[in-house]
């Protein structure tokens, strides 16, 4: 659990709308104060879609993209910001490599969707980058996060040929949770699914799990944010 | 084949400390994994394969090693299979491969190998990865 919010992120609503797309607008404004990465989050995304709520192929890829430059960003700014010079080796290398990689995701996808990519949201990490331990945290929500995201979406897709390279990031973001989760000392493989086997209703799940209200509290007093 | 791969390792004791605990751990999901896919595939679910794994799970060094190409070549194959699945058939895959990814993330950090090598991960045929095991001698 990150302690961070979507609503503290998401500076832009980009984020909000694309869930929203995959979970139904209803689920995605309710998880706006949810914490990254939670349970709550988790559960609500990797339930079934909203009825009728059709979505195109180029809406799910530019919906991963989202997420990728989300991920791209936190790894990129927490390098400019200093932060990750200041952890152990290992955990410099974990963190250099996810940057990497999740730059690599971003050029990839939007390589695929060509023109049709969107252009860039704008992110606010807030001070979830800015110190070691933050930032780890975030990092475990965020590599989380994008599995159950890019799971919800993959079914979804209609191009048969799109299926097996989404599926060559699903794994390599799985790679980067397991990671994540092992280098805090949690499991990195919790369950045998990575989706909940039976789906609960959103609103009763986040009465049951840590409700993150308000906007954390931030002692940054960094210049102008950067952009995904 | 990885359900029996881990029993067999587990049963035969020769792991220790975090190493055992994946075994213990994996060996229980992959049950899992088999339960559903036999369950999803119902009449369509092919017999269990014979499997034999010799002395690839008598110690730490070797099981290690054995299990993450078993795990990779999984992994590699499910990817590869992507393209041919029917949508529903992607619905139930995509939850068990990311927990496989998972899984060989886990046994390369105990083995002091980076967890992700590579920032997409490749496809394999099938049929390939099947013959590959065979010529290995784990697969009948």
């Amino acid at each position: 659990m990150s302690g961070v919010t979507l609503e503290a992120i998401d500076a832009d609503g980009a984020l909000t709308e694309a869930i929203a797309s995959l979970a139904g607008s209803t689920r995605a404004g309710f998880l706006r104060t949810a914490a990254l990465g939670g349970a709550a989050m988790l559960s609500a995304l990797a339930s079934p879609p909203s009825a009728g709520a059709a979505i195109t192929d180029v809406q799910i890829l530019n919906f991963g993209l989202r997420f990728e430059r989300l991920q791209a960003s936190f790894y990129t700014q927490a390098d400019e910001l200093g932060t990750i010079a200041k952890m152990s080796r290992a955990k410099q290398t974990w963190a250099h490599t996810l940057g990497a990689h999740e730059r690599a995701h971003v050029r990839i996808i939007k390589q695929v969707l060509g023109r049709k990519a969107e252009p860039r949201p704008f992110f606010d990490f807030g001070a979830a980058n800015e110190t070691d331990a933050a930032f780890t945290r975030t990092a475990v929500a965020m590599e989380d996060l994008t599995v159950a995201l890019l799971g919800g979406v993959v079914p979804r897709v209609r191009d048969r040929s799109l299926v097996a390279a989404l599926f060559g990031l699903l794994t390599v973001e799985a790679r980067h949770a397991a990671w994540a989760r092992h280098i805090v000392g949690t499991a990195p493989v919790p369950r045998a699914f990575d989706e909940p086997r039976t789906l609960h209703d959103v609103r009763g799940v986040v009465a049951r799990t840590r409700f993150v209200s308000q906007r954390p509290k931030t002692s940054s007093r960094r210049g102008p944010r950067f952009t995904g | 084949m990885q359900e029996a791969f881990y029993t067999e390792a587990v049963e035969r004791g020769g792991l220790k400390g975090e190493l055992a605990r994946l075994a213990r751990t994996v060996g229980g999901q992959e049950r899992e994994h088999v339960a559903f896919l036999s369950h999803h595939l119902g009449k369509r679910a092919a017999g269990r394969p014979r499997t034999d794994f010799g002395g690839a799970v008598t110690d730490g060094k070797s099981f290690t090693k054995t299990a993450i190409e078993l795990e990779e070549a999984v992994v590699a194959a499910m990817i590869g299979q992507g393209g041919n699945l029917t949508a529903g058939g992607v619905g139930a895959v995509t939850g068990l491969l990311s927990v496989e990814a998972r899984q060989v993330a886990w046994l390369r950090n105990l083995a002091g190998v980076s967890p992700a090598p590579r920032a997409a991960d490749p496809a394999r045929k099938a049929e390939e990865v099947i013959q590959d095991l065979r010529d290995r001698g784990f697969l009948a």
